[in-house]
């Protein structure tokens, strides 16, 4: 939805200047771009500042830290040297010259060493120390404190040697067992550090590290050495790690210990005891203070800081950092240090920075803001320019080309093209100039040379103002004759009541179309025409535009057609056929036909009727798709339809043919008896097509010179060529060249006439090149006039037949052959009996009976093999199938040859999945029974025969080939481990009368038909049989069932 | 000295037979060769007087050892009986092209074929 927005509101925002929509944006952007880096900038610093900051304060923390650790590891372990050494008997606690010398010798060692004192348990003391500050002897001397005698205390200064120089000074003994360094140690039974106390007489404060010494549980006295908290003060001084930071150190009650202001901890009284140590909050030291306090303000205890710590704080109005960390050890050393630093040691520099960011920034903006004005004002100059130009150019005002110079390409640009189509705007007007004069010209030229007769007259008076040429020639008057006169006193309407008629209708409508007018011409003739008049108003006076129409001559042309029309409805008449003549639109503009054409729809069927309303939809649908494609190409189109009239089917045959330029003349004609005789036809030839076409035999249409010209599929099937391929041979070419010439003589005998047709018996050569048997029967075909055509040949492929009987003579041959083999052997045994020349020989009359016998018994087993097969291929015979359990055919399978195998002593073993099978139980155990046989006469003696059988899920695997039984099936094997069988009789051995070896027969009995009748027994169920051998390994046979 | 006469057949039991009928009958040498390779050789080195010759033998069958004894200079021209259960006309013709001294068809009378053999080769029993 639109914002409706107040008018004046809406005026500015749709009239901004174009200065104004360059400047503004540019400067807010250069405005937000400088804030916002400034910005940045200063946020940046003051992280890093407090990065750094942070880092310099843990670090000067831990300087403090290990400063402290090495500063305070000398007294200990000085101290703990000297205990040990007591403890251990090279000390002795009453031998005060050696400890004094040990003493001596540890000041010398350790520079950081301040004092080393003893004190035995009768309170006798002895210690030299550092006079750093130079209290007693000159400043850095070594002084020995004295107190052997019990009561006096000396000092003395010492030599680099450890000798006593002079006695420095002499006071009254103190009893060092009254000292806090002496009590606590006693108390503590161990080491430890005493807390701060100001040294004896001195404005100095110390902290002592001390340790008792026993011997067998007994205590002798106290080693103690004392530092002075002003090194710390010095070390921190010298930290320098920020022009104004600080650092000190407290103890957990908040009493200083160390400043780096170097600011002393006690108030010093004249009485020891009065001195009080001061507390941190009561620091001379604003930064000191403001930290301390506000550590308590954090912590309320300060024993609760365990860990470093840091923290901003205010002092006045400046931001300060601070951090604390703790500072402990074992012997009860509890210390806070404190590192403070002011902010502005690090943001003085930025702050300063800070102002010239400012500064540099504001200069920016000024300088892009002028920049921004200064471009807008370079683009918006030239802009305006063209603006006022194109403005002007809008009211017609034509100026001088722009000037085309400026440093923006663009602007540059803009400004030639709109010089160029000024210019071409100016050209072009100037052209519309001349195009109008011209137009006035050739209207005169029209007005002079038309074909009507034109003329222009006043409206008021009716006179003629101008004439045209044809308007004179027509009327027969001259120019100077007409102008200025009105048509009544020229003559020239011969029905002057008609003036009044035209002038009131015009006066009424301003306009006069098609009026019919009779007008007299100057010789007298009477001519016929439409008179058009158009009211002008030119410059407040009327003028009437009159064009005067003659069809005089039309009227006479319409008359011939009449009689023309009248010649050509005769012509329709006599013709038997519709014509109609039609618009585009489907409109009948007239209709003709004979008496004798059936018409559909009748009644409809007249000029002004819609094509729609005559004939049925798809029809309509039809003609108008052709009349449209007539009246597009300009064609004639035809086509034909059916159509039902009177309840018969009739086709007609419609003729579009175009006439003007949405009209076309549609002759329809009625084909229906052509169409009955064509469609007979067309059955006729189809029937015969087909039945040549589809014939089982092959057929063909030869040429005189024997060219295939037209030939089936089954005659393509049985000689492997395509038809493509037979139309490019003659069947000599295909024909077995044994047989070619009786072909040619059987065609001579056609051609001669001296017989009809012929039969024979011959041979084709296959595509692929194999004989082909086939029956050929050819005729002659001959034209009306009794001259030959073309052969029309049936050719019946016999070569099954040829195959088959090729087959049985050979099997009879075989069988033949095979039969009179034993017949051969009984017939010649008996006849030798029957001499009776063995008849004294009984061995050998015996021997010659037992082979009669053998041979009888061969063909026997002969005969019946024979007929087993012949039974079981007989198509005749189904297998009669049962239900059978696997292991129980196996069983009854062996037990009909374990007579047979235990001749041999041949173990069989069996081994069967416990299913059922379906099978020809009887068939199938004489199947395994052949097989078992035939293992058990080509194994060794003593050897193993495995018999199997087991349900295969998937493909077998490991048996080639492989069967193709659909899986599931049942794979029978029988393995022997016999001589084997050639790799080239694998498959030969299961046809008839083929053995692996021709003497196996006489050698190891069987007929040579034993496999065939397996192969033809698991066939009949649907299974395969096959082998697999190894030379002199042994064989075993396969067979499958389907599960 | 005898006859030597050589009978080549696949099938012993009938080579047996013959062998006995001709023994019984005659004073011919008889010796008997089981394929037609054997028959070959034991005509090597002396020849044989005449070969009873099966025709019908696997690997090598009566015909091809009747060529190959044909093409032998030492074999050439030993008459050859053919022993045949072939009777089939084509069979019939076949042999008839042959150049052989005569054809016995299986089954044969074994009681008179040592005097057929005799017969055909012109021999005295």
């Amino acid at each position: 939805m639109a914002l409706a927005l107040p008018k004046p509101l809406r005026h500015i925002l749709t009239h901004i200047p174009l200065r104004w929509v360059l400047v503004v944006p540019f400067v807010l952007q250069t405005l937000g771009a400088v804030g916002l880096v400034g910005y940045l900038s200063y946020r940046s610093g003051q992280r890093s500042v407090a990065n750094l900051v942070d880092q310099l304060m843990t670090q000067t923390g831990r300087r403090i830290s290990n400063r402290l650790d090495a500063y305070l590891r000398t007294p200990q372990d000085v101290v703990r040297l000297n205990q040990l050494e007591m403890e251990q008997g090279m000390l002795e606690p009453e031998s005060f010259p050696g400890i004094e010398q040990q003493n001596f010798n540890h000041v010398r060692a350790f520079e950081d060493l301040i004092s080393i004192g003893w004190a035995n348990a009768q309170g006798r003391t002895t210690g030299i120390g550092r006079d750093n500050t130079g209290a007693l002897a000159t400043a850095g001397a070594l002084v020995l404190a004295d107190e052997t005698t019990p009561g006096v205390r000396r000092f003395y200064e010492l030599d680099s040697q450890g000798n006593r120089l002079q006695l420095l000074a002499k006071t009254p003994g103190y009893d060092a067992r009254q000292r806090p360094w002496y009590q606590l140690a006693v108390e503590a039974e161990g080491p430890i550090w005493t807390p701060v106390y100001p040294f004896v007489g001195l404005p100095i404060a110390t902290i002592n590290f001390s340790t008792p010494v026993y011997r067998n549980g007994e205590l002798q006295g106290v080693f103690t050495s004392a530092i002075l908290l002003a090194e710390i003060d010095l070390f921190l001084s010298e930290l320098n790690f920020s022009p104004s930071g600080k650092a000190f150190i407290i103890d957990r009650s908040g009493h200083l210990i160390a400043t780096s202001t170097q600011e002393q901890p006690f108030i010093m009284a004249e009485q020891e005891q009065a001195s009080t140590q001061i507390q941190a909050i009561h620091s001379e030291d604003v930064l000191i203070r403001s930290t301390t306090r506000e550590l308590l303000t954090v912590w309320d205890n300060l024993q609760a800081i365990q860990a470093p710590y840091a923290l901003q704080l205010k002092t006045d109005t400046r931001k300060n950092f601070a951090q604390v960390m703790p500072y402990q050890d074992e012997y009860g050393l509890d210390w806070l240090l404190v590192v403070a630093v002011p902010e502005t040691d690090f943001m003085a520099d930025i702050y300063a920075n800070n102002a010239r960011t400012v500064l540099l920034s504001l200069l920016t903006f000024l300088a892009t803001s002028l920049l921004g004005f200064w471009t807008a004002r370079r683009i918006t100059a030239p802009v305006l320019r063209l603006n006022q130009a194109s403005l002007a150019l809008a009211e017609g005002k034509w100026q001088q080309p722009l000037s085309e110079t400026s440093s923006i390409a663009e602007l540059q640009t803009l400004t030639i093209s709109f010089n160029q189509t000024a210019k071409q705007l100016h050209r072009l007007l100037e052209r519309a100039k001349v195009a109008l004069y011209e137009s006035e010209d050739k209207f005169a030229k029209v007005f002079r040379a038309s074909p009507n007769v034109i003329s222009i007259t006043s409206f008021d008076t009716g006179a003629y103002l101008e004439v045209n040429d044809q308007f004179l020639t027509v009327t027969g008057f001259s120019r100077a004759e007409v102008i200025g006169k009105t048509p009544l006193e020229l003559g020239l309407l011969p029905q002057p009541e008609k003036t009044v008629d035209i002038v009131e209708r015009l006066t009424s409508g301003h306009r006069l179309e098609n009026y019919e007018l009779v007008i007299k011409t100057k010789a007298g003739e009477i001519k016929v025409g439409m008179l058009s008049v158009e009211l002008i108003e030119i410059e407040g006076q009327s003028f009437a535009l009159g064009v005067f129409n003659d069809y005089s001559e039309r009227k006479q042309a319409e008359t011939a057609l009449q009689q023309s029309e009248v010649m050509n409805r005769a012509l329709v008449r006599a013709l038997p056929d519709l014509l109609i003549r039609m618009h585009r639109d489907g409109t009948y503009l007239s209709v003709d036909y004979s008496d004798t054409v059936k018409l559909f729809n009748a009644p409809a069927l007249r000029p002004g009727a819609d094509i729609a309303d005559v004939l049925p939809s798809s029809l309509v649908q039809q003609r108008m798709a052709y009349v449209e494609q007539t009246l597009i190409t300009g064609k004639e189109q035809i086509y034909e339809y059916q159509i039902w009239i009177d309840g018969i089917a009739h086709y007609e045959e419609a003729r579009i043919v175009p006439l003007e330029a949405d009209e076309v003349l549609v002759i329809v004609r009625d084909i229906s008896d052509r169409k009955t005789i064509e469609e007979a036809l067309r059955q006729s030839e189809t029937r015969f097509r087909l039945a040549f076409e589809d014939a089982a035999i092959g057929m063909t249409l030869v040429s005189l010179e024997g060219k295939f010209v037209q030939v089936n599929r089954a005659l393509c099937d049985i000689t492997g060529y395509s038809e493509a391929e037979l139309l490019q041979l003659n069947f000599q070419q295909i024909t077995h060249p044994d047989d070619l010439n009786a072909d040619l003589d059987n065609i001579q005998q056609l051609l001669v006439k001296q017989s009809r047709f012929y039969q024979m018996e011959k041979r084709y050569i296959h595509k692929r090149g194999h004989v082909i048997w086939a029956i050929l029967s050819a005729s002659l075909i001959d034209d009306q006039n009794g001259r030959p055509l073309y052969f029309v040949s049936q050719i019946q492929d016999i070569s099954d037949r040829h195959s088959a009987d090729r087959v049985k003579n050979e099997f009879i041959s075989v069988v033949s052959h095979e039969l009179r083999t034993p017949l051969t052997g009984i017939r010649g045994s008996l006849g030798l009996l029957l001499t009776g020349k063995f008849d004294q020989q009984p061995d050998k009359f015996h021997h010659i009976l037992q082979l009669a016998l053998k041979n009888s018994e061969r063909l026997i087993q002969l005969i019946n093999d024979i007929l087993d097969l012949e039974r079981l291929e007989s198509d005749n015979v189904e297998l009669v199938k049962e239900t059978y359990s696997l292991p129980e055919l196996l069983y009854q399978a062996v037990e009909s040859v374990q007579i047979l195998a235990n001749q041999q002593r041949i173990i069989l073993q069996l081994d069967a999945a416990e299913v059922t099978v379906e099978a020809n139980g009887g068939a199938i155990i004489q199947t395994l029974t052949n097989l078992l046989s035939n293992a058990i006469k080509f194994s060794p003696a003593d050897s193993t025969i495995q018999v199997n059988a087991a349900v295969i899920q998937g493909k077998y695997l490991n048996a080639e080939p492989h069967p193709s039984t659909p899986c599931p099936y049942i794979l029978f094997s029988v393995a022997d481990p016999g001589r084997g069988i050639p790799a080239e009789k694998l498959d030969s051995i299961f046809e008839r009368f083929q053995q692996v070896d021709a003497s196996d027969t006489r050698q190891k009995g069987g007929t040579g038909l034993g496999l065939a009748i397996c192969k033809t027994i698991v066939q009949q169920h649907g299974g395969e049989i096959w082998v697999e051998s190894i030379l002199d390994q042994g064989s075993t046979f396969y067979f499958t069932l389907p599960a | 000295m005898p006859k030597r006469i050589l009978i080549i057949d696949d099938e012993p039991d009938l080579s047996e037979i013959v062998q006995f009928a001709l023994d019984c009958f005659t004073d011919w040498q008889t010796d008997v060769a089981c394929t037609g390779a054997e028959g070959l050789k034991k005509n090597n080195p002396e020849p044989f007087d005449a070969i009873l010759l099966d025709v019908s033998m696997p690997d090598m069958d009566g015909l091809q050892v009747f060529e190959q004894l044909r093409s032998q200079p030492t074999t050439q021209s030993i008459p050859v009986i053919l022993l045949t259960a072939k009777v089939q006309p084509n069979d019939r013709r076949r042999f008839a092209s042959m150049d052989i001294a005569g054809i016995i068809t299986k089954p044969f009378a074994s009681e008179t074929i040592a005097a057929e053999i005799a017969d055909i080769l012109g021999w005295e029993i």
